[in-house]
């Protein structure tokens, strides 16, 4: 199975909103998913959650079926991403933190057995307050924000890739991926990394 | 989980990012903001931006990163999922798209919507 997170995430950018435009960029990455009769590595657990009263604080109302495309709903940016940034965050902050730590626990995972928290790349407080809550020293979490920003679907596996081709992930060590999103939809996956 | 038969294991990685680079004072040109206070609050310094193309351009470049560096037949891939927000069009799926460009031709596939 080919799994590709990728996003233009500028044509859907108002470049007149200060407090949104800065935030993202654009990319893709992909992962080959195959079974593996080794049941200790890949895919071990995963705690996920969705809780749509959070609509209201992200999301892009052109296009689809409520909205569709007009003149009116041109003129009123609504094909454009809309984010309330702090409801966000203070949501995402919490839920991110909850589900990785959560997911720990319920595999027995100590701060020393997890190798890397592989975060979402939304914000660096977010991440950070994250891997705090897990216990993790900053060397045990993937970063790439800073280069890219927050490139929505291609987060999580531009991170994998770029630490893997750095050599800094090695079969056998244990990743707990995690992400939060529009809707809201947040989740964490516990993996056990299984290429050499 | 004990009636487990396999496991989904990673056996290969790829991506893309196009050159074009957008950096926090491109932004001090355009918007009402500076450099400390997005890398303050974000810790963003730059960007990537795909000037020409879309959505399956950056998907195929990054399937194809990993179909040449881990040397896959795409005849040997069953399914492809695309995660996206910013999919080419409603339909067809980009997954379709990058079905047809990068030759899987026993594939099955469709797009997953889980947003930003």
């Amino acid at each position: 199975m080919l799994l590709i997170g990728a996003d233009k995430m500028s044509s859907i950018v108002d470049y007149t909103d200060r407090n949104n435009c800065i935030l993202f960029g654009d990319a893709g990455a992909a992962v080959l998913i195959e079974p593996s009769e080794d049941l200790s590595l890949g895919l071990q657990d995963s705690i996920l959650r969705i809780d749509g009263s959070g609509r209201e604080s992200l999301y892009m109302l052109g296009g689809g079926s409520l909205n569709p495309c007009t003149h009116e709903t041109v003129d009123k940016k609504m094909h454009y991403l809309y984010q309330d940034g702090k409801a966000v965050f203070k949501v995402a902050v919490k839920g991110m933190a909850d589900v990785s730590y959560e997911l720990m626990q319920k595999n027995n995972l100590t701060s020393d057995d997890v190798a890397y928290l592989v975060p979402h790349q939304a914000n660096l407080r977010i991440i950070d307050a994250t891997a705090q809550r897990m216990g993790l020293s900053k060397d045990k979490v993937m970063v790439n924000i800073d280069r890219y920003g927050n490139t929505t679907a291609a987060t999580i596996p531009s991170c994998l890739v770029e630490y893997y081709r750095d050599g800094k992930i090695k079969k056998g060590d244990k990743l707990i991926l995690s992400a939060f999103g529009a809707g809201f939809t947040w989740g964490a996956l516990y993996v056990v990394w299984a290429m050499d | 989980m004990s009636d487990k038969k396999y496991s989904a294991v990673v056996t290969a990685v790829g991506m893309y990012v196009p050159d074009k680079v957008y950096d926090n004072a491109y932004f001090e040109s355009i918007v009402d903001t500076t450099d400390e206070w997005i890398r303050t609050r974000t810790g963003i310094r730059e960007r990537r931006i795909l000037e020409k193309g879309a959505t399956s351009d950056l998907a195929t470049k990054a399937a194809e990163d990993l179909l040449k560096t881990h040397n896959v037949d795409p005849k040997e891939i069953d399914i492809i999922i695309v995660a996206t927000v910013t999919p080419d069009m409603f339909f067809p799926a980009t997954a379709c798209l990058v079905q047809d460009r990068i030759g899987a031709t026993n594939s099955w596939g469709f797009d997953l919507s889980a947003a930003c």
